[in-house]
C-alpha cells in the first residue's frame, strides 16, 4: 500500500469544481483510492499498481475523467529545446531520461506535491532508488551541453552543504550517500554541465542547482537500470507537473528527445471484454468507458477498437488491463452476480479427512485441542527435550523465539503445559498439525508431514493410562501396530513404548523424564504420545 | 483456616522476594548480577510467572506489569495480610500460598465454621446435616447414599430410605475434551465450501521461490519479496526447479510476455533466484501447483491452510497466518461469476451486505476486494480476488479456461465470527480460555 497526504483544496482548485467530502471519497474509491478526510487533509491508500496516481495532479486528472469535467486522451504538446544530453560510457545506471517544464510558478501546494510523487515513485517502481532515481533542478542555473557518464573520483558541493565534497567523503559522511552507498560502487554516475556535477544520481544533486521558490524552469532528471521505467518515471513527472502549470520541453539524449509522450496504441476486441467481464456493453458504450477513463478511442472497425494508452500509464501490459479499467469505468458496484453453471463434486484432501476423524476420536477420549505455531527455535524443539538433530532453519527470523521449523508436536505441547501450571489438573492437550522435516532429494528438501501429540498431567499420570489412550486410538483407526521398548531421551527409561507399522515406527509413548518436566518448569508428572499420523 | 509460616511470615514483615528483586533490578541486569541476589532462583521463578520481567539474550528486564507491581500491593501480598489477621483468603490465592510453603492449614476442629470445598463437594452426596458438624456421613441402615448393585438385585432398595440430597450444592467441574475454537470455525468453513462443490488441494510449507511468486507472475524485483515480507530459508536455502519445458515458458513470460500477448515485465528472469526456499507467504502458491496439474480441466478447488511472514507478533500481527484460498477453473467464466462467488461465500458465512472494490494484485486482473458488513466492525475487507492473469495461466498449460481465484483473510473473519480482537487468541495457550469458550455457533 502507498500512502499519500493530499489537500483537499487543492484537489479542488485542480478539479475546477466544490465536492462534499462524501462525493471525494465515493469518486476515490472508484479509482481503487481508499481515503480518510479530515478537515483540509485527504489522506489516501493506493494500490501499487498506478504511480501516475502518486500525486494530486494525477489524482485530479483521474478524477476528472470520472466526473465527466473533462474525459479523452489528454495531449501533451512537446517543444524542443535544443538542449543536449550526451551519454558517454554509463554503466552503474544505463538509462537516463531527461525533461524541462518551463513557466511554471513554485507554489507550496507543488513543491509538496513535487517532493511527495518524488519519494513515491523512489519507493515504489523505483525500488528504493535501485531502478529508478529521480532529481529536479533549476533548469536556468544549468549550462548546457550535459554530459552522464561514470567517473572514479570527483568533488563538488552536495545540496545542503557549503563545501567542496569529494565522492568518498559524500558516500560516508553525507547522510543520503550512506544511505545509498550501496547502489554505486568502484564507479560512480554523475551528470555534468559546462560548469561542473549538477547531479550524483541516485544520491544526491549538486548545491549550485537547488530549487528555490524563485525557481521559473525545472529540470528533471531520472536515471535507473531499466529504460521502460526510467522512461515512466519521466512520463509521470512531466504529465503530473503541467496538470498545474508549464510546458514541456524536450531534451535530445543520445539522439532520442525525451519526455517522449506519444501514446501507445493496442488493438482489442469488443466481444473479448464482454467476454471476460460477462456483460453486453455496445461499441459505443465502452467507447464510452474508455475515454471516462482517460483513454483515447478510435470508433470501432470489425468489433475492434484501437486504445490510445495516455504516456503516463505504466502499467498497462495487456489486454486485460484494458478489460479491469472498463469494469472500473462502469463500477464495480454496476456488475451483478452471477454464480456460473459449473456441477462439480466437493471433495476433502485425504489427509484431511483422515485428520478429522483422529481429532474427534481424540476429542472423544477427553483431550482439550490446542492449536500452536509451526515456527519455535533449537531450544524448545530440541535442547529442552534433552533431543538433538536438524531442523528448517529461517534466514531472516524475526525473533529468536521462532527461527526453525517444529520436527516434532511435543515441544509444542510441553509449552502450553508450562504455561498453564495454575490452572486445575488433570491437564489432557492434544493438537495434530504440521511439522516440516528435512529430506534431501526432494523439490523443497524438505518435507511436510501431519503429525498428533497428546499429553496428559496430575498427579498420578503414569504408563499403563498413555498406553490405553494409544491402543484405543490405533485400534479404533484399525491399525496393526506392535508396541516395542524405546529408548528416547526425553522419556524416562523403560517407560517409553515404540509404536510399529509395517516395520516402521510411527510413533512412541511414555513417561516424559522428570529432567524434562525440570527443564519446562512443570512440577506434576506427564504423560505423552506422538504419531505420524501419514503412516498409521 | 489457614497461618503463615516462618516463610510467610518473614516475607509479609521483609516483603517478597520477586519484589525484592524488581527493585534489585531497577530497569535492567544481566543473568550474572541477578544469579548474586539471595534467593533469586524463587524470586526470578515467581517474577518471570507473574510476566513482571522478560528475559532475553541473557538480559533481565523489568516490564511494565512489574514497574506496575513495584508500587502496588499485589494480591499475594494482600493474601497473607488476610491470613495473618483472618486465617483465610481468596481460594485460587491460598493455593497458590500453599504451594509456596507460606503458609498451612491449622487444626481440624477449626474448620467446622467454613466447610472446605471438600465437604461442599461431600455435601452433595450426603445429608446436610451430618456435614455440619464436620464429620464424614455415617451411614445407617434405613438411610442410604449409594444405590448398589447388589440393592437392586435383592430388591432390598424397596425397604431401604433414600437421604435426601441437595441439587444446589455445588458438583466438581468437569472439562470436556472439545476441539479449538478455531479449527472448529474453520471445520465450518471446509464444510460450506464442500457443499459448493470444491475439492481440497495441497501443497508444502516450504516453497521454492518458483512456486511462491515466479509461477504467479510476480515479478522478481517485486518490493514484496524482499526480508520483509518473506521468511527465507538458511537450511535447505535452495530447492529444486520443476521441468525445463514450464521454466523456459516462465521465464519467457516474464521477460516478453512470450505467447500471451502482453509485454512482460521486462529485464532477465533469474533461475537461481526462483530456486530459493521460502516458508509459503501465501496459498496462491497451492493454487499455481492445482492448475499445473489440472490444465485446462474444470473444477474447483479450495485450501485451508498456514502461511508464514515475517513479522513482529502483536495484537494484530502474528507471523503465521491462515489463508481459505479458491480457484474456478472454466471455459466461459467471467468477472460477473466471480463477484457470483463472493456473494455466496459472504452469504455461507453468515453476512447478507457486499461490496465491491477494484483492487491490485501482480496475478489477477481485473482484481477485486470485497468487502463484507459486520455488525460490530462495519465493513471489513476479507475478500481478494481476480481473474488470473493470463501471464499466469499460459505457461501452466491453460489455454482454453480462465480461472477465477479468491483468497479469504480467514483469521480476520474468525476473530470477527469469535469475538475476539487480539489475533494472538486464535494460537492461544491458555488452558482456562480454550476450557471455558462455549462451542463456536
Amino acid at each position: 500500500m502507498v500512502v499519500l497526504e493530499l489537500s483537499k483544496n487543492d484537489l479542488l482548485n485542480l478539479l475546477g469544481r466544490e465536492l462534499s467530502d462524501e462525493q471525494i471519497e465515493e469518486t476515490l474509491f472508484l479509482i481503487k483510492i481508499e481515503a480518510k478526510i479530515d478537515g483540509d487533509k485527504i489522506e489516501c491508500e493506493l494500490n501499487p499498481d498506478r504511480p501516475d496516481l502518486f500525486s494530486v495532479e494525477g489524482i485530479a486528472r483521474e478524477m476528472k475523467g470520472f466526473l465527466g469535467i473533462e474525459t479523452g486522451l489528454k495531449k501533451y504538446n512537446v517543444t524542443d529545446s535544443n538542449v543536449i544530453l550526451t551519454k558517454e560510457k554509463a554503466e552503474v545506471r544505463p538509462y537516463i531520461g531527461c525533461g524541462i517544464i518551463r513557466n511554471v510558478e513554485l507554489t507550496d501546494n507543488l513543491v509538496k506535491s513535487l517532493m511527495q510523487v518524488q519519494e513515491k515513485l523512489h519507493d515504489s517502481i523505483g525500488r528504493d532508488r535501485k531502478k529508478v532515481a529521480i532529481g529536479v533542478h533549476d533548469f536556468d542555473k544549468i549550462k548546457p551541453p550535459l554530459v552522464y557518464r561514470d567517473v572514479e573520483e570527483e568533488t563538488f558541493i552536495p545540496l545542503g552543504e557549503t563545501r567542496e565534497m569529494s565522492i568518498k567523503e559524500i558516500l560516508t559522511q553525507h547522510p543520503k550517500g550512506v544511505a545509498y552507498a550501496h547502489l554505486v560502487k568502484d564507479k560512480y554516475p554523475l551528470i555534468y554541465d559546462k560548469e561542473g556535477v549538477i547531479s550524483f544520481p541516485p544520491i544526491i544533486n549538486s548545491e549550485r542547482t537547488r530549487v528555490t521558490e524563485n525557481t521559473k524552469n525545472l529540470f528533471l532528471d531520472v536515471t535507473g537500470t531499466d529504460e521502460k521505467t526510467v522512461n515512466s518515471a519521466l512520463n509521470i513527472l512531466a504529465c503530473n507537473i503541467v496538470e498545474r502549470c508549464g510546458i514541456i520541453e524536450a531534451v535530445k539524449v543520445s539522439n532520442k528527445k525525451l519526455p517522449s509522450l506519444e501514446p501507445v496504441t493496442k488493438t482489442i476486441d469488443i466481444e473479448y471484454i464482454n467476454k471476460i467481464l460477462g456483460l453486453e456493453l455496445s461499441e459505443d458504450e465502452i467507447v464510452k468507458i474508455f475515454e471516462l477513463m482517460r483513454y483515447g478511442a478510435s470508433k470501432p472497425r470489425g468489433g475492434k477498437i484501437t486504445i490510445y494508452i495516455p504516456p503516463y500509464r505504466s502499467d498497462i501490459l495487456h489486454n486485460i488491463d484494458l478489460v479491469e479499467d472498463v469494469a472500473i469505468g462502469y463500477g464495480y458496484n454496476n456488475l451483478e452476480p452471477e454464480l456460473p453453471q459449473l456441477a462439480t463434486i466437493g471433495k476433502e484432501a485425504d489427509i484431511e479427512i483422515l485428520t478429522r476423524k483422529i481429532r474427534e476420536l481424540v476429542v472423544g477420549l477427553g483431550f482439550q485441542e490446542t492449536l500452536n505455531f509451526v515456527l519455535t527455535n533449537k531450544e524448545n524443539n530440541f535442547k529442552k527435550m534433552n533431543t538433538s538433530g536438524e531442523a528448517t532453519e529461517l534466514l531472516n527470523p524475526t525473533s529468536s523465539e521462532y527461527e526453525i521449523c517444529r520436527t516434532w508436536i511435543l515441544p509444542s505441547l510441553m509449552k502450553v503445559l508450562a504455561s498453564n501450571k495454575h490452572r486445575d489438573y488433570p491437564q489432557k492437550v492434544f493438537e495434530i498439525g504440521d511439522c516440516v522435516i528435512l529430506e534431501e532429494g526432494t523439490e523443497t528438501g524438505t518435507r511436510t508431514v501431519r503429525r498428533l501429540a497428546g499429553t496428559i498431567s496430575y498427579d498420578n499420570a503414569n504408563l499403563t493410562e498413555i498406553k490405553s489412550i494409544v491402543e484405543s486410538i490405533l485400534k479404533n483407526l484399525d491399525s496393526k501396530y506392535s508396541v516395542k521398548e524405546l529408548n528416547h531421551p526425553s522419556f524416562l527409561e523403560t517407560r517409553c513404548g515404540q509404536i510399529i507399522v509395517d516395520e516402521n515406527p510411527i510413533g512412541f509413548f511414555g513417561e516424559i523424564h522428570p529432567q524434562i518436566l525440570q527443564n519446562w518448569e512443570l512440577e506434576k508428572p506427564v504423560i505423552a504420545f506422538e504419531i505420524n499420523i501419514e503412516k498409521i | 483456616m489457614y497461618k503463615l509460616t516462618e516463610e510467610g511470615k518473614d516475607y509479609l514483615k521483609n516483603e517478597l522476594p520477586e519484589k525484592k528483586l524488581l527493585k534489585f533490578i531497577e530497569n535492567e541486569k544481566s543473568i550474572e548480577e541477578i544469579s548474586q541476589f539471595p534467593n533469586s532462583q524463587i524470586a526470578v521463578g515467581w517474577a518471570k510467572r507473574n510476566g513482571w520481567i522478560e528475559i532475553e539474550n541473557k538480559t533481565v528486564k523489568v516490564t511494565d506489569l512489574g514497574r506496575k507491581a513495584i508500587s502496588e500491593k499485589t494480591e499475594v501480598e494482600r493474601a497473607l495480610e488476610d491470613i495473618d489477621k483472618k486465617g483465610e483468603a481468596e481460594e485460587k490465592l491460598v493455593k497458590i500460598l500453599l504451594k509456596r510453603n507460606l503458609i498451612e492449614e491449622t487444626k481440624a476442629v477449626e474448620k467446622i465454621e467454613k466447610p472446605s470445598l471438600w465437604q461442599k463437594i461431600l455435601s452433595f452426596f450426603s445429608r446436610k446435616k451430618v456435614v455440619k458438624e464436620g464429620k464424614r456421613p455415617i451411614t445407617e441402615v434405613s438411610e442410604i447414599a449409594q444405590l448398589t448393585p447388589e440393592m437392586i438385585k435383592t430388591g432390598k432398595w424397596k425397604s431401604l430410605e433414600f437421604r435426601k440430597y441437595d441439587v444446589n450444592a455445588p458438583a466438581p467441574k468437569i472439562y470436556a475434551g472439545k476441539k479449538q475454537p478455531y479449527i472448529q470455525f474453520l471445520e465450518e468453513i471446509r464444510e460450506k465450501l464442500i457443499g459448493m462443490g470444491f475439492q481440497e488441494m495441497r501443497g508444502p510449507l516450504v516453497e521454492t521461490s518458483f512456486w511462491n511468486c515466479d509461477a504467479l507472475f510476480i515479478p522478481q524485483d517485486h518490493p514484496a519479496k524482499g526480508l520483509h515480507d518473506i521468511f527465507y530459508l538458511k537450511n535447505p536455502s535452495l530447492g529444486k526447479l520443476p521441468d525445463e519445458n514450464l521454466i523456459s515458458k516462465v521465464k519467457a513470460t516474464h521477460e516478453g510476455g512470450w505467447v500471451t500477448e502482453s509485454v512482460g515485465w521486462g529485464g532477465h528472469w533469474d533461475r537461481e533466484d526462483s530456486k530459493k526456499l521460502v516458508m509459503r507467504s501465501h496459498t496462491t502458491a497451492v493454487s499455481g501447483r492445482t492448475l499445473y496439474e489440472a490444465g485446462d480441466k474444470p473444477g474447483k478447488y479450495f485450501t485451508i491452510n498456514r502461511n508464514f511472514r515475517p513479522d513482529v507478533i502483536d495484537a494484530q500481527h502474528l507471523m503465521e497466518f491462515n489463508q481459505c484460498e479458491g480457484i474456478v477453473i472454466g471455459e466461459d467464466l467471467s468477472f460477473r461469476n466471480l463477484l457470483g462467488f463472493l456473494k455466496e461465500i459472504a452469504e455461507g458465512i453468515g453476512t447478507k451486505e457486499i461490496k465491491f472494490k477494484p483492487g491490485f494484485f501482480p496475478y489477477t486482473e481485473p482484481s477485486v476486494e470485497g468487502f463484507v458488513k459486520h455488525p460490530k466492525l462495519g465493513w471489513i475487507e476479507v475478500l481478494p480476488a481476480g481473474l488470473f492473469r493470463p501471464e499466469l495461466l499460459r505457461p501452466l498449460g491453460l489455454e482454453k479456461c480462465q480461472v477465477l481465484a479468491w483468497g479469504i483473510g480467514i483469521d480476520r473473519l474468525s476473530m470477527a465470527k469469535l469475538g475476539i480482537t487480539d489475533i494472538r487468541m486464535l494460537f492461544s495457550d491458555d488452558l482456562d480460555w480454550l476450557r471455558k469458550t462455549a462451542l463456536v455457533k
